[in-house]
């Protein structure tokens, strides 16, 4: 496989609002990447043009050598990309199980690549989240920390080679983003192919291995994290014009 | 074969009801009344039993679930009047006008949701209903059209218990199986369904499809029983208390429906003699229901029995 992820010259306009212009940039199996940007940066809206949520005015998505531009995501998750939500949308009135086991019910041809029956696949997910002694309570009765393990979860349910998260960190606590961050970098290391959307650039940073920034709809900057939190322009972007002068 | 073994229980149930409800009608020694009673609430049962898939499973709040049994019904009024030939034959081509009616509704669907859903739902058969009204020399208008009797009454009422029996195991074993669960999951969240790998347009048109079969069939036996059929059954009351007696009964659990369409059919009926001011009691027990006992009667007997 040459070409698992590529993003070619996505444009994204909402009317007249250019929303996203012109971001190219290509994520290799087995890569943990993360994408930050400012407030309205237009992270949310890439993610729903590559999983398949939204249409790109122009511009290519690949992913596994295939052109996904015009995919549904229920298309993309049998091929092996899934995403989580930023705010939690579990199927509330399922039990925790069940919302993992949705996943792999609806997409039996990629099960074949677990030597684990459905019923252990689903309990190893569990336990990976750690939520196994859950597993029988109704999602809607979870806590909110629960909830975003819980998306993590049933994303793995389809076996995913590329898992895209949405803001995993969002409204935890410390101790809950280092749990959770622990949890993603265990998927990483089994070989999932991460792209996380993130604001908690300190949680972040320790987590991935290279970072693309947006602003104002516009790559500007893509290189490890080191590089990254020198790069002018990110300054610029994050902190104002002055503070970037001053201390750069 | 896991889900056979699960429903076994409930599908004795329903077997041990089908041959009670059978063994009534010789019991009462042919009581015209009670025969049309019951054949009534059989209907009524499959109605809302066809509803509960998709208002209850799927989140599509049906306020037109008797415009398959309308459209089904009329085509086989029509053929039987103009276009006579073999009766499984006219029959069939009934029950594929319903089906194919349920597009009406289903295709919409894929584009509009929530209350979109239910007010396209609702205002499909009053189209229908204008139409029938408007059309006298097609559809006779107000009188709607009448063939004579052609099936015993002993025969449909059997056959309506046959149909609801048939509908409640089909509808169980649906609900439980892989369909059921994306019904579910499509109902509590589509978006996330989508994300992992339901094809939710297959599926609401699944559901619409399935709902619509069996209700169109007991819109046929309806007809034949009554050797009638006229625009009332387009209009709004007769699919609101579809949906109310969904909601008393307890929908998303098909048992819950059944038991609101048999016993409120046969209560509506015992209220006949106090004509309109039934509609008061009718919802007097609806707000009443949905302020005590949210998830209908059914919901709140599984609670209590849980305990």
């Amino acid at each position: 496989m040459t070409q698992f992820l590529v993003v070619k010259s996505i444009y994204k306009n909402f009317g007249k609002l250019a929303a996203l212009s012109d971001i190219s940039f290509s994520v290799d199996q087995g890569e943990l990447v993360g994408l930050i940007g400012p407030n309205g940066a237009g992270k949310t809206t890439l993610f729903n043009v590559i999983t398949g949520f939204y249409r790109a005015t122009s511009g290519q998505v690949i992913f596994k050598d295939k052109d996904i531009s015009q995919a549904y995501p229920n298309e993309l998750a049998e091929m092996g990309m899934v995403r989580t939500f930023q705010i939690p949308r579990p199927f509330k009135e399922l039990t925790v199980h069940d919302n993992v086991a949705v996943g792999t019910l609806f997409n039996p041809e990629r099960m074949h690549k677990t030597h684990l029956s459905p019923e252990e696949f689903v309990e190893k997910i569990l336990e990976g989240v750690r939520l196994f002694p859950h597993k029988d309570q109704l999602a809607g009765n979870l806590g909110y920390g629960n909830l975003k393990l819980l998306e993590v979860g049933r994303a793995q349910g389809p076996l995913p080679e590329l898992l895209l998260l949405d803001e995993p960190f969002a409204g935890l606590t410390i101790s809950e983003i280092q749990s959770i961050s622990e949890i993603l970098r265990g998927l990483a290391a089994k070989g999932l192919t991460l792209v996380i959307v993130e604001h908690k650039l300190k949680e972040l940073m320790k987590l991935v291995k290279r970072v693309i920034v947006l602003h104002y709809g516009k790559k500007i900057a893509d290189g490890n994290p080191e590089d990254i939190s020198r790069n002018e322009q990110v300054l610029k972007a994050y902190l104002g014009r002055r503070w970037s002068q001053t201390n750069a | 074969m896991e889900i056979l073994r699960k429903e076994f229980l409930s599908m004795v149930i329903v077997g041990i009801i089908s041959v009670g409800l059978a063994i009534t009608a010789p019991a009462s020694g042919y009581d015209y009344y009670l025969i049309g009673l019951l054949t009534s609430a059989c209907l009524w049962v499959v109605y809302v039993v066809s509803w509960d898939l998709l208002a209850g499973y799927t989140g599509m709040l049906n306020f037109g679930q008797l415009l398959f049994a309308g459209v089904a019904a009329y085509t086989v009024a029509l053929l039987e009047i103009h276009f006579p030939m073999a009766r499984p034959l006219m029959m069939l081509i009934g029950l594929i006008a319903g089906i194919c009616s349920s597009l009406m509704i289903g295709l919409p669907s894929l584009r509009v949701r929530a209350a979109y859903f239910a007010l396209v739902s609702f205002s499909v058969p009053l189209v229908f209903f204008r139409i029938t009204l408007t059309f006298i020399e097609i559809f006779g208008g107000e009188y709607g059209l009448s063939i004579p009797r052609v099936f015993s009454r002993e025969s449909l009422y059997y056959t309506s218990i046959i149909l609801m029996m048939a509908t409640l195991i089909t509808m169980r074993l649906v609900v439980k199986s892989r369909i059921g669960m994306a019904l579910q999951c499509i109902r509590e969240d589509e978006e996330t369904a989508r994300a992992v790998g339901i094809n939710i347009q297959r599926y609401k048109l699944m559901a619409c499809l399935i709902s619509a079969f069996f209700t169109s069939l007991a819109g046929i036996c309806g007809f034949y029983y009554m050797g009638h059929v006229g625009p009332e059954i387009f209009g709004m009351m007769g699919s609101f208390e579809v949906v109310i007696m969904g909601v008393v009964g307890g929908a998303g659990t098909i048992f819950g429906a059944a038991l609101g369409g048999g016993v409120l059919s046969v209560l509506l009926e015992y209220m006949r003699p106090i004509a309109e001011y039934r509609n008061i009691g009718y919802a007097i027990l609806l707000v009443g229901v949905v302020m005590m006992a949210s998830r209908g009667i059914w919901g709140s007997l599984a609670s209590y029995i849980k305990k």
